[in-house]
C-alpha cells in the first residue's frame, strides 16, 4: 500500500479519497483544560488533534488523576472505541488550545460501508496506529 | 466498526464468505507445535491462527503479556511494524496453528476482501490493547 502522507487516518488515501472521508469531518476547538473525552463515555467518534497538545489521564481508586500520555498534533484519539463497542477507558483534556477534527462514528461508517477500497485503507491506517500502541505496551 | 457481519469462527477470516474462506485457507500452512516451542515474527512472516491448544505471549524481557486461545490470532502486528516484533509466542502444550503468510494478505486485490481482513485485524489489535491495558502485564500461570 502506498503511503500518501503522514496523517494518521489519511495515510494511504489520495486527494480524492481524503475529500470523501472529509465529508464526515467536523472541526472543533477546545480551550485549555477542556475535557475532550471522558472515561466511561460510550461515544465511538474518532478524533485527530490538528493543533495543540492534550493530556491522557485516568483516575486511581482515590480519585487522583494519573497522567498516562501526552498527545501532540497528528495524534488520534478514540480509535479503539471506533473499532470496539465499549466505553472510553481514559479521559483526555486540552493542555492549551486544541484544534481537533472529529469523525462521527455513524457518518464515517456509512461512508466506509459504501466504498470498500476506502474502508481497506482507513482500516489499515488504524491498524498501523494500533500496532505502534500494542508494541509500546508490550515493551 | 461494524460494517461487516461475522460469519466464520476464526478471528482472521471472521467476516469472509465461505468461498473466500476456502480460497485463503488453501494458502495457509498448518503446523504442529511441541510444548515449549517458540514462535516469533522472525521465525514466520505470517499471521498465526491457533487451532488447538494455547500459546502465551512474552515480551523481549521475558514478561508474560497474554495468552492466545483457539480461534484467536497473533503476529498480525508484523504486517504493519517496521521492525521484527518485540515479543514472541510460546506453545504451552502441544498446539496446532494455521499460518497465513503476510504475502498472502498483501496479495489480496479484491477491495471487499481487503477491507474484511483489515477490519478483522482492527478487532484483534484493539482487543489485545484493551486486555493488556486493563490487566497490565499478565503474570497468570501458563
Amino acid at each position: 500500500m502506498i503511503v500518501q502522507n503522514e496523517h494518521p487516518l489519511y495515510r494511504y488515501l489520495d486527494e480524492a479519497e481524503i475529500r470523501i472521508v472529509g465529508q464526515a469531518k467536523r472541526s472543533e476547538t477546545f480551550m485549555p483544560q477542556d475535557i475532550i473525552i471522558s472515561t466511561g463515555d460510550r461515544k465511538r467518534d474518532i478524533l485527530c488533534i490538528d493543533e495543540g497538545q492534550a493530556l491522557v489521564f485516568i483516575e486511581n481508586e482515590a480519585g487522583e488523576s494519573i497522567e498516562v500520555a501526552r498527545l501532540e498534533a497528528g495524534s488520534l484519539i478514540g480509535e479503539m472505541n471506533f473499532v470496539m463497542p465499549t466505553h472510553r477507558t481514559a479521559s483526555v483534556k486540552a493542555l492549551g488550545e486544541v484544534k481537533a477534527s472529529i469523525y462521527p462514528y455513524h457518518e464515517l461508517s456509512v461512508i466506509l460501508a459504501q466504498n470498500y477500497s476506502l474502508a481497506y485503507k482507513v482500516f489499515a491506517a488504524l491498524n498501523l496506529q494500533m500496532t505502534h500502541k500494542l508494541l509500546g505496551i508490550i515493551k | 466498526m461494524n460494517i461487516f457481519v461475522r460469519s466464520q469462527e476464526n478471528d482472521l477470516f471472521k467476516y469472509l464468505s465461505d468461498a473466500d474462506l476456502g480460497k485463503l485457507m488453501a494458502k495457509c500452512e498448518k503446523k504442529s507445535l511441541k510444548a515449549g516451542e517458540l514462535i516469533s515474527s522472525n521465525t514466520y512472516s505470517a499471521i498465526l491462527i491457533v487451532l488447538t491448544g494455547k500459546l502465551s505471549r512474552y515480551s523481549s524481557t521475558g514478561r508474560k503479556a497474554g495468552s492466545i486461545f483457539p480461534g484467536e490470532i497473533d503476529l498480525e502486528a508484523g504486517l504493519f511494524a517496521e521492525e521484527a516484533l518485540n515479543y514472541h509466542l510460546k506453545s504451552n502444550g502441544a498446539s496446532e496453528v494455521l499460518l497465513c503468510p503476510y504475502s498472502v494478505i498483501q496479495g489480496i486485490t479484491e477491495p471487499e476482501l481487503q477491507a474484511q481482513i483489515q477490519a478483522a485485524i482492527n478487532d484483534s489489535l484493539s482487543l489485545k490493547i484493551a486486555s493488556l491495558t486493563h490487566r497490565g502485564h499478565d503474570d497468570s500461570p501458563e
